[in-house]
């Protein structure tokens, strides 16, 4: 079939080449937006997940505000001056222990700031601490189980965060029987991270 | 000369009719059906097209109105982030605390408890707490052994004092059990006075294995 036998069938049939243009043409559109499809799909899921979140994490949310501030506020009280003790202030923390000895009416004998933390809260322990430390004291003290009580309420009342771990108490051995105590504590602090 | 020879001979005038300007005169015409298979064809796909687009435009509108309303929540959203990390960070702190103190019973509190317990015909000579970290089954644990050592008179308040002990809450906290043991010394012939020594131990439960 030649050129003219062509020309000739098109003139034969004019509607059916105007629409098989039209038909190439709506081809090539449908092949060129394949893929919008499926990238607009995607897009929609992706906002609907993030509009989920977002929904989810205004609904959790409820009243975060006024729980972050009182937490933060209790956290800054913790952190703050006079709460932590910290290990290098030595001196300032053995005296601590000193300051409550009028108060309770007892005698401090002995202090000792061991220089490891304690090992239930460090290392492998099993209440292993990773924002604070502990120091640890050795405290022989000798008073009257009264004055021992005020002790041991008085480490509690206090602003640092103190636990008495191990204890031993028994009737002083002063040769006479009276009234006398005698106490080992041992005593750990929240302390600062190092 | 054969048929077939003679049907290959030049017709002996030329023809000069032209065919395709000769009315159709089929019986069934045939021209109309391929205008409309083509025509039907790109209505369909025509239709197909449209149909596609339409959905397009929808999606287009709808992706529009969600990325709007992103854009009106994420400052909102951002906010709560930052305020969750806040707290987050807070909690953990706070959590490390009652980590420090985590343990069945305070040392003051103890010994008023005992000393409230304590029947008259009963006297303490030592009291000791240790506080102390044991393996159990490749994971430490901490547990904590009380020992109370003194006189009695009668084995029966030794007893009935024991009762109480175990009776106590503070030794009944949760996810720890409870053992206490006595330790008698042979009585005193003069006074008839007996040296005890109890062994209260407080060990953490074992973790049920999964099922």
């Amino acid at each position: 079939m030649n050129y003219s036998a062509i020309i000739a069938k098109l003139r034969q049939y004019p509607v059916a080449f105007v629409c098989s243009i039209i038909l190439l043409l709506l081809l090539v559109v449908v092949f060129l937006r394949s893929g919008v499809s499926d990238e607009l799909a995607l897009r929609e899921a992706d906002l609907n997940s993030r509009i989920r979140t977002i929904d989810e994490n205004i609904k959790n949310s409820k009243d975060l505000k006024q729980h972050t501030e009182k937490l933060t506020a209790l956290v800054e009280q913790i952190d703050g001056n006079g709460v932590l003790f910290k290990r290098y202030e030595r001196a300032i923390n053995i005296n601590f222990f000193y300051s409550l000895e009028s108060e309770a009416g007892i005698v401090i004998s002995n202090i000792a700031q061991l220089p490891a933390p304690d090992p239930i809260y460090s290392g492998d322990g099993p209440r292993k601490l990773d924002r604070y430390s502990t120091l640890v004291y050795n405290i022989n003290l000798t008073g009257s189980f009264t004055g021992l009580l005020k002790f041991l309420h008085a480490l509690v009342r206090v602003d640092p965060l103190i636990r008495v771990a191990d204890f031993n108490l028994s009737r002083e051995d002063d040769g006479v029987r009276g009234t006398g105590m005698e106490a080992r504590l041992r005593v750990l602090v929240l302390a600062k991270k190092e | 000369m054969s048929r077939s020879r003679k049907n290959i001979q030049p017709n002996w005038r030329p023809n000069f009719v032209k065919t395709s300007e000769l009315p159709d005169i089929k019986v069934v015409r045939t021209d109309f059906i391929i205008n409309f298979v083509v025509i039907v064809l790109m209505l369909t796909l025509g239709f197909y097209v449209l149909q596609h687009e339409y959905r397009f435009y929808v999606l287009d509108k709808t992706i529009a109105v969600m990325e709007q309303r992103i854009q009106i929540a994420e400052p909102e959203d951002t906010m709560s982030l930052k305020l969750s990390r806040e707290f987050t960070d807070a909690a953990e702190h706070i959590a490390e605390v009652e980590k420090f103190y985590a343990a069945p019973f305070q040392v003051q509190d103890l010994l008023i408890q005992l000393t409230q317990l304590r029947p008259e015909q009963l006297i303490f000579k030592q009291i000791s707490v240790v506080e102390s970290l044991a393996k159990e089954e490749a994971a430490q644990v901490v547990s904590y052994r009380i020992n109370v050592t003194g006189e009695v008179i009668s084995l029966t308040v030794l007893d009935e004092f024991k009762g109480a002990l175990a009776a106590l809450d503070l030794f009944n906290y949760a996810g720890y059990t409870l053992d206490i043991d006595e330790t008698l010394q042979g009585r005193d012939a003069e006074s008839g006075i007996f040296p005890y020594t109890l062994q209260i131990t407080l060990k953490p439960v074992k973790p049920a294995p999964a099922a």
